[in-house]
């Protein structure tokens, strides 16, 4: 009867240190998510200040282009 | 979600699972053969029903469990089907040491401990490194291990 309640014992620990583990894992992969989306989103920022440096380098560009004419 | 692919399993998990399943229908078998092998020390202790077709059935469910076990993506189950595996071996070895530390075997016959220890260690040693690999398999990272379990990576 002891050997059934140390299989059992052995059996439930085995799952929870499983179980943590796999908690603790998703969480890390949360965090890792959180921290992409903030580099995409200042990447995302930067790349609309390049869009609008562009434009007015462009524009600038034009006028040039109407005095030389 | 955390998946593992079927034969997503590390090497080692693999092998003390296969091990442990080919073992478990070995001794089915041969409790169905001769009775008188539920006296063993490691059988012994993982007799709960007290009869030669129920333990041998027992070991019989505790494999095919664990063949299921195996083929199952979502690690949650597969560990479910894979806890009665290690429950038995985990009762055998449980028997071991009991048999070393009373110096004599379960079906009575008094040995040295140390005499005991050398013939029962490798139940002991199974059960533990059955828990090792099943934590392993869980991406458990265990000290001392080259390489990690990652559930679908290799």
């Amino acid at each position: 009867m002891s050997a059934v309640i140390v299989a059992v014992i052995t059996g439930v620990v085995t799952l929870a240190v499983a179980l943590l583990n796999d908690r603790r894992a998703t969480a890390k992969t949360l965090t890792e998510v959180e921290k992409l989306k903030e580099e995409l989103r200042d990447l995302n920022e930067r790349l609309e200040t390049c869009e609008a440096l562009k434009m007015l380098l462009l524009d600038k560009l034009d006028i040039g282009r109407e005095r030389d004419l | 979600m955390k998946h593992r692919r079927a034969f997503g399993l590390l090497p080692a998990g693999w092998l003390m699972i296969s091990y442990a399943i080919i073992l478990h229908l070995v001794w089915a078998m041969l409790i169905l053969l001769e009775p008188a092998a539920l006296n063993t020390t490691p059988i012994n202790a993982s007799v709960v029903f007290n009869s030669t077709g129920a333990t041998a059935a027992m070991m019989v469910s505790v494999a095919m469990l664990a063949i299921v076990g195996i083929f199952q993506h979502k690690w949650r189950v597969g560990i479910v089907f894979l806890l009665p595996q290690q429950g038995v071996l985990v009762a055998s070895a449980w028997g071991a040491l009991g048999a070393v530390l009373a110096g004599a075997y379960a079906d009575g016959v008094p040995r040295p401990q140390l005499f005991i220890l050398a013939d029962q260690f490798p139940a002991m040693l199974a059960a533990a490194l059955h828990t090792v690999a099943l934590l392993i398999i869980n991406g458990v990272h265990v000290p001392c291990w080259h390489w990690r379990g990652q559930r679908g990576e290799s």
